[in-house]
């Protein structure tokens, strides 16, 4: 049997890029950028006395102008979560919830479905229940109001059981395509997906986030607490021409770690 | 399409259980990584959903066995390159690259693993990696610790680099030193530094488990976090062999 290579797969990268604010030991600031989500990455230079080599702390300093403490989460940039010591605290989550480090390394690795949701264009809705956010403050959005679709197992007829799944659309706020609840079911318990991956701005996932528990984040508790993992923000699954690809986004190895920073990236084999 | 049927993962990365001060003020102490780096979160809620997110490192002088705060790229296993970590020292040449500006295929690929066990004590030379072929990721380990380990001498350190023009330099700790010199006044110190960094070879280290692996050969991958002028990152490495 042949040893597993990458040899005629092209890689996307699906982590953003992130330009890491630093504060130079010399006093100078080199101005980063931010992350899909508004998070900066700040980080503080340091000399090692053992070799005089360089390092940056993953800080910012007390009075930095853009964070605005000293301590930035495992949320900023990529990152994967899972449910034990991120959810595990709501009423009514499944007392069988795992942490990232308790999942096997499989789950981060492997055949992927990619679901680009271009064709899911924004519609005027007929009925407020035809999508789960409304403007500004408003719960929920008016008939007439052109809003995203929901998504639906047909939208996602390329996925196999058992698969990691990338989705995404190019629709951006209340215009993007959003997942359900009888969706993520179907996905979780038809289709017993290991990972969701998740574009941006592309996908209406995490609404309903003020309700009163358990009925607070439908999609995030029918996910992680069937132990599918969450990745986001990823970026360029628009640029994958193959429905099919290998994926990797692995966790750190930091048990106890609700979420991880990763590098997610795709392989689609060359030619597609 | 590539698939893992009848392969496995083989996990090479260093564990640090998290040191976790939780939202009621106890601590669940953690672990250490064999360098004595920690991995310290603090819970905190985040006010939009009520989620648990981790704040990383701690506030300055809040710990006390971590009083500088933050933690570094380097805690764990982790990867690093010339710029932003050693571009500081005499005799380094122009043209280093950060490890966010090598192609990603730099960090991963065919591995070629030296296990060197009957090294105890003794250098590694050229002719013990006989099985390196030119342009492959190298995995050094050894089944010894401290002063047991066999260690990376300088001439060989370069001999990978421009000789075998090596991919990446992936070393098990315990089990290899791989470094020398580290005292020496510039531009004589540590030529395992110089070798990799100064030819843009990353290196990736404490490797865990590389004992473990059954195969010479295996795929072997190890990306680090696409976050741009961070001069080391932490990664989860992984070989993926053939299920025997």
């Amino acid at each position: 049997m042949k040893n597993f290579s990458l040899d005629g797969y092209r890689a996307i990268d699906l982590s953003p890029r992130i330009k890491a604010r630093i504060h130079r030991i010399d006093g100078t600031i080199e101005e980063g950028n931010l992350d899909p989500y508004g998070k900066p990455w700040v980080m503080q230079e340091g000399v090692f006395a053992g070799d005089n080599s360089l390092y940056t702390l993953y800080s910012a300093p007390a009075d930095d102008e853009v964070w605005h403490q000293e301590r930035m989460s495992s949320h900023h940039g990529s990152h994967v979560q899972g449910g034990k010591g991120h959810i595990s605290h709501w009423a009514g989550v499944s007392p069988d919830m795992k942490g990232l480090w308790e999942m096997p390394l499989d789950t981060f690795v492997g055949e992927a479905a990619v679901c680009n949701l271009d064709h899911l264009q924004p519609q005027a809705i007929s009925d407020p229940s035809e999508y789960p956010r409304g403007e500004g403050w408003h719960m929920k959005s008016k008939p007439g109001e052109v809003r995203g679709q929901e998504i639906l197992p047909d939208h996602l007829d390329n996925i196999r059981q058992g698969d990691i799944v990338l989705m995404t659309s190019p629709y951006e706020g209340l215009e993007r395509p959003w997942l359900s609840e009888r969706t993520a079911k179907w996905l979780v318990e038809d289709r017993k997906i290991k990972m969701l991956g998740l574009g941006v701005p592309g996908i209406e996932w995490q609404y309903d986030l003020k309700v009163a528990a358990p009925k607070n984040s439908p999609i995030r508790r029918i996910l992680l607490g069937a132990n599918v993992a969450i990745t986001h923000p990823l970026v360029n699954i628009e640029t994958i021409k193959s429905d099919r690809v290998f994926y990797f986004g692995l966790p750190l190895n930091m048990p106890r770690f609700e979420a991880s920073f990763v590098r997610a990236v795709a392989f689609e084999e060359a030619g597609e | 399409m590539i698939n893992l049927n009848n392969r496995k993962i083989v996990d090479l990365t260093a564990e640090i259980v998290s040191r976790v001060t939780r939202l009621d003020g106890s601590i669940d102490e953690g672990t250490r990584d064999v360098y004595n780096m920690p991995w310290i979160v603090e819970e905190s809620v985040n006010e939009i959903d009520g989620t648990i997110e981790h704040l990383v490192g701690s506030n300055v002088g809040t710990v006390a066995e971590w009083s500088i705060g933050g933690v570094s790229g380097h805690m764990g296993t982790h990867i690093q390159l010339g710029v932003g970590h050693n571009d500081n020292w005499a005799g380094l040449p122009d043209g280093m690259l950060g490890i966010w500006e090598v192609p990603l295929s730099t960090y991963y690929g065919e591995a070629c693993v030296c296990r060197l066990d009957h090294l105890k004590g003794q250098p590694i030379l050229p002719e013990h990696l006989e099985n390196v072929r030119e342009g492959d990721i190298v995995l050094l380990t050894s089944c010894w610790s401290g002063d047991d380990q066999p260690w990376l001498e300088g001439d060989t350190a370069w001999w990978l680099a421009e000789e075998k023009k090596i991919k990446m330099l992936g070393v098990a700790v315990p089990g290899v030193s791989w470094e020398t010199k580290q005292q020496d006044p510039e531009p004589e110190n540590a030529p395992t530094h110089r070798a990799m960094t100064g030819n843009n070879i990353p290196i990736v280290y404490p490797l865990a488990n590389v004992q473990e692996l059954k195969q010479d050969r295996v795929f072997f991958l190890s990306l680090p976090l696409n976050v741009e002028r961070m001069e080391g990152t932490w990664v989860r490495a992984i070989a993926i062999e053939n299920e025997s």
